[in-house]
């Protein structure tokens, strides 16, 4: 259940915690490495519950809502379960359920997906630390969700046989390359 | 025309070079799997529940292996038990779930339990006659732990410890590296136990199935060890041709997923550049990965539907980012296991056909199948002699080793 019911405290949530981390010499470094990435590094988080498109520049720290159509990096997901990972209430069989139920959705190339890992490895902290230097404390309060369950799904998975992969090449290119 | 031994076709063991794979009524028999339940799931060990359940007295969890409902407790005395768990009065259960209970009590009647099994109270039972609640106790299975996981046995032939002999060694290195259980997934699958099992059994499927597993091990690092009661099959990371495997799909190659994760501290360099897949007959496979456990349960359901657990025990992270780069790893075995519930869904749909009887190993990356097959058919032998006998179709001329044995196929 998400803690938000109004798209615009939400954004101004998510604004808060990554304006608190651009500002710290992490950010300003993490900054600088962003745009050494030449076309910098643009985050699009789609989330849901409240519904709201962000557009994050992780070179400048800005925010702006809308979609960003040149996004190197494109997540999507419920806001209540951005909030427990933020919040480092999930393990890593719940980080991964988040993917295999089909609540979040990632999308870029392998190298800036790894680089967007570490940046919000690096960015989590600082979102209790926001919510409570504001005074929302009680977005806080939230039930954690379980974890270390072995947990189920009635849904039959996708099918996968004789499926390419998004990463593998097309067949006719390979052939093209021999 | 085949012949048959018990209520399905004769196997011959010629050995992996000259044998047939296991006939496809192994798989569909409905005769077979209740034989399967009444003899071979009660000889063997099964992997039931995780050590840290029952670590403190009082803690219990409960789990079935063939047909009998059993409860896992460990007393006040500090002793772990497998405890029937049948009410002795009119056979509800004493204990649902898991959890912490000073004594069991069945929610039928009210009789309640000590945790060693003992009846600690009856009511009601005023008048019955030659009724002496002191002397009667719950029954007793077979129960042990092995590293972080508890085993029981209903009618073991063996010990616990010799049964996983072969792969206790293994655990040396992960028994330091303080693995806490991360959590699991279960699935039900439509197909056969013993097809799931056969699929773990090799890697010759892996370039066909899981192109991103594919990249990910060595064709040239995989080798194969036949234990007594286990088997080994060990895929060495990275492939040789360079970055290209994608952990999670998502996070790029090895050697870049290497550099942000590194393998556990204190692994050997095997251990720590590869995955060791073992597997337990007949329905247990623990995999040791530079990363963690993960272990598999198989649960057979019916001849064609089958339960599987995955679990996984990490060590606590150490950062957000190790937290998020072990959903990576978790995140990869799902995509492995969803690429494997399809085809093992599929292969079942062909057991059914009525042209195709048995295939051919691939007798250098199918050592392991083999393996598994001639353990089954030897466990399996006196049983399907005994079924032939009990359908007065007298025994075929078995030598206990499940080969050359059989009478003429009737019907099929």
């Amino acid at each position: 259940m998400s803690p938000w019911s109004d798209a615009d405290e939400l954004q101004e949530d998510v604004a808060a915690f990554v304006a608190r981390f651009a500002a710290t010499p992490e950010g300003v470094a993490a900054a600088a490495m962003a745009a050494a990435l030449g076309e910098g590094l643009g985050i699009e988080l789609t989330l849901s519950d409240p519904d709201v498109v962000l557009g994050l520049d992780v070179a400048s720290g800005v925010i702006t809502r809308g979609a960003w159509e040149d996004a190197a990096v494109r997540v999507a997901l419920p806001a209540g379960d951005m909030h427990d990972l933020l919040l480092d209430r999930l393990g890593p069989v719940e980080i991964s359920r988040l993917v295999e139920d089909g609540r979040l959705h990632l999308k870029g190339s392998p190298p800036v997906l790894c680089a967007a890992v570490a940046a919000v490895a690096r960015l989590q902290p600082h979102y209790e630390a926001s919510l409570r230097e504001r005074g929302r404390e009680h977005l806080l309060d939230t039930p954690a969700p379980a974890t270390r369950e072995i947990w189920e799904s009635a849904e039959r998975p996708p099918a996968m046989v004789g499926v390419r992969r998004p990463w593998q090449a097309p067949k006719r290119a390979i052939a093209r390359e021999a | 025309m085949g012949t048959m031994r018990g209520p399905v076709s004769t196997w011959d063991d010629l050995g992996v070079e000259r044998s047939g794979t296991l006939p496809s009524d192994w798989y569909t028999s409905q005769e077979l799997y209740e034989l399967e339940q009444r003899t071979l799931f009660r000889e063997v060990w099964h992997f039931v529940g995780r050590a840290e359940q029952v670590a403190e007295p009082g803690q219990y969890f409960t789990c079935e292996i063939a047909g009998e409902e059993i409860v896992v407790s460990r007393g006040r005395d500090g002793e772990l038990r497998a405890l029937s768990n049948v009410c002795l009065h009119r056979g509800g259960p004493v204990a649902v779930g898991c959890g912490t209970r000073k004594a069991f009590q069945c929610p039928y009647h009210g009789w309640t339990f000590e945790l060693d099994g003992r009846v600690r109270r009856t009511h009601g039972m005023e008048g019955t006659l030659d009724f002496d609640p002191s002397s009667l106790r719950l029954p007793q299975f077979h129960v042990g732990v092995w590293g972080p996981t508890v085993f029981v046995a209903l009618e073991p032939k063996v010990t616990l410890e010799h049964w996983l002999a072969d792969i206790t060694p293994r655990l040396a290195n992960y028994e330091t590296q303080d693995l806490r259980f991360a959590g699991g997934r279960r699935w039900e699958i439509g197909c056969n136990w013993k097809l799931y099992v056969d699929n773990f059994m090799e890697g010759y499927h892996i370039p066909f199935i899981h192109p991103g597993l594919a990249q990910s091990l060595s064709p040239s690092i995989y080798t194969y060890r036949l234990g007594e009661y286990s088997n080994e099959q060990y895929g060495g990371e990275p492939h040789p041709r360079g970055p290209g495997s994608r952990v999670a799909g998502i996070l790029g190659g090895t050697q870049e997923f290497r550099a942000l994760k590194p393998p556990l501290p204190g692994l050997d360099e095997s251990e720590a550049t590869g995955y060791f897949f073992h597997w337990v007959f007949p329905l247990t496979t623990i995999n040791f990965t530079p990363d963690g456990i993960l272990m598999f349960r198989v649960r057979p359901l019916g001849p064609e539907r089958t339960e599987t657990e995955f679990m996984w025990w990490f060590p606590d992270a150490k950062s957000f980012e190790d937290r998020l780069l072990q959903a990576a790893v978790v995140n990869f075995g799902h995509l492995v296991n969803t690429e494997d519930y399809e085809i093992c869904e599929r292969a079942q749909r062909g057991m059914r056909s009525r042209v195709y009887r048995q295939g051919r190993y691939a007798a250098e990356q199918e050592i392991c199948l083999h393996h598994f097959h001639t353990l089954l058919a030897r466990t399996m032998a006196p049983h399907l002699d005994a079924w032939d006998v009990q359908q007065g179709r007298g025994a075929a001329n078995g030598n206990g080793s499940g080969a050359h044995g059989g009478r003429e196929q009737v019907a099929r």
